[in-house]
């Protein structure tokens, strides 16, 4: 069944699908693989900080407040761009909840 | 340099220097330099680890006969377990339902290809041999009739191209392939070594070209083409257009060829690391003995290679004055070292200007 973000409670720890393929390409974007359909999505730089964070301890808030501080705060755009972003990768099953 | 990708995308794995085939114009077999030794069940495992690290998305097995190895599902395997995908390149002989059912559960194909020649075995057997005709069709069915994604791909030679029509109606009507892709014969292999005379004179090169591009419009999208007649008829309509237009092609009037150095490279059967199937005898380094990353991002002769792209064709004698030299690619740098013995410069093979003048000679034109 597809999960959307909105089904997870607010505290959900998130974490990677670990049978994705992360390949860091240039300096600021990514290709996310996955080999059981081939399909790829492209990860910016804000989108690779996000995977990286998506270790299982933290949970959206966490997520969020790790990104303020590395980017010395983030504007609303941004961090829309973030909760876009996670609930993306958790439509598409790119992330999932920490059991 | 154009910046480069941490490591290749794609790798092209000749499993095996074995074939069941003796195809006349074979680009694989008898080139010089060329070592056709088979490398050792665990040392391709290895690579596959390797490759595995390195984030490599994809594969291309190939050969020689790629299903003649003993190994090749426990290869497979090992492909599977790194996490990449393949695709398949056969003659098909081997393929069987069986074959056909495991390629299908590894979930991980992307595609097998089909080599056919013809739509009737007199045709297809004129340069691959006796007996080839009957298993390569059913392979394409058998595979087909799995689920698996099938495609061929049509050498265009000078026995073919008037079966072309009836090749692509059976491949597209009556088998229902999505698309089939076709090439020509190059200056590599065994081609090179015995002789030229199957490289389709100017008049037949013209001809193939016609009756493609007349397909290409019956069947839209469904015939590709990397080389060959096909995409040299796109090519050089793209060329003329441009240059009547006073318009530029981005990228072009340097030694570009197709770009694959920047995504890809291959390994022989004997583990050598090489720029592409179309450059054997350059060899980078060796599966085992040198870092996968390391051939990719620092081999001397692979970073020449892709110096090319800041050579313009202008520096050339023979593309100084001609009309096309900023619209050109310089073709491919395989076959410029096959046929010249260099492979900075242009090749021979893909020159619009060369080509026009061989059919002026004959009282031909392309336009």
């Amino acid at each position: 069944m597809t999960q959307t973000i909105a089904d997870l409670p607010a505290d959900a720890r998130l974490i990677a699908n670990p049978n994705l393929v992360l390949r860091e390409e240039e300096d600021d974007a990514a290709l996310l693989f996955d080999p059981e359909t081939g399909s790829v999505n492209v990860l910016n730089s804000t989108g690779l900080a996000v995977w990286r964070l998506l270790d299982g301890n933290r949970d959206r808030a966490q997520i969020m407040g790790h990104l303020r501080e590395e980017f010395d705060g983030l504007d609303a755009a941004a961090e829309e761009q973030v909760a876009a972003l996670l609930k993306r990768l958790v439509a598409i099953g790119a992330a999932g909840v920490v059991a | 340099m154009t910046k480069l990708m941490p490591t290749p995308r794609t790798v092209d794995l000749e499993l095996t220097s074995r074939c069941n085939l003796r195809c006349r114009y074979c680009y694989y077999m008898n080139n010089e330099g060329v070592a056709y030794e088979d490398m050792p069940t665990e040392r391709w495992l290895a690579l596959f680890e390797e490759l595995g690290r390195a984030k490599v998305m994809d594969v291309c097995l190939s050969g020689g006969e790629a299903l003649l190895r003993p190994d090749f599902f426990e290869l497979l395997d090992g492909v599977v377990r790194n996490r990449m995908r393949f695709q398949l390149l056969t003659n098909g002989w081997p393929v069987t339902a069986e074959v056909a059912r495991r390629l299908k559960a590894t979930g991980r194909c992307n595609s097998v290809q089909v080599s056919l020649d013809g739509s009737r075995p007199e045709v297809h057997e004129a340069l691959r041999g006796r007996g080839s005709f009957a298993p390569a069709l059913r392979a394409i069915k058998i595979l087909q009739a799995e689920g698996l994604p099938t495609t061929v791909r049509a050498t265009i030679h000078a026995f073919n191209i008037e079966d072309l029509p009836a090749l692509a109606q059976l491949l597209l009507e009556e088998i229902g392939l999505p698309s089939f892709s076709t090439n020509a014969i190059s200056s590599l292999g065994t081609q090179a070594k015995y002789g030229d005379d199957l490289f389709l004179a100017p008049a037949l090169r013209l001809r193939a070209m016609h009756v493609l591009a007349e397909l290409d419009g019956r069947y839209p999208g469904r015939i590709q083409a990397s080389a060959g007649p096909l995409a040299e008829w796109k090519m050089f309509h793209e060329m003329e257009a441009a240059r009547r237009n006073g318009g530029t092609i981005p990228g072009r009037g340097r030694l570009t060829a197709c770009g694959c150095i920047y995504m890809r490279l291959a390994v022989r059967a004997d583990g050598a690391y090489i720029p592409c199937c179309m450059l054997p005898q350059m060899v980078l380094g060796y599966a085992g003995r040198d870092s996968l990353e390391e051939v990719w991002r620092n081999a001397p002769q692979f970073n020449a290679l892709r110096e090319r792209i800041h050579v313009p064709l202008s520096a050339f004698s023979r593309c100084r004055d001609c009309d096309y030299n900023a619209l050109c690619t310089g073709n491919c740098p395989g076959t410029a070292l096959s046929a010249g013995g260099d492979p900075n410069r242009p090749s021979d093979e893909g020159c619009l200007k060369l080509f026009q003048q061989a059919l002026a000679a004959e009282g031909l034109s392309l336009w």
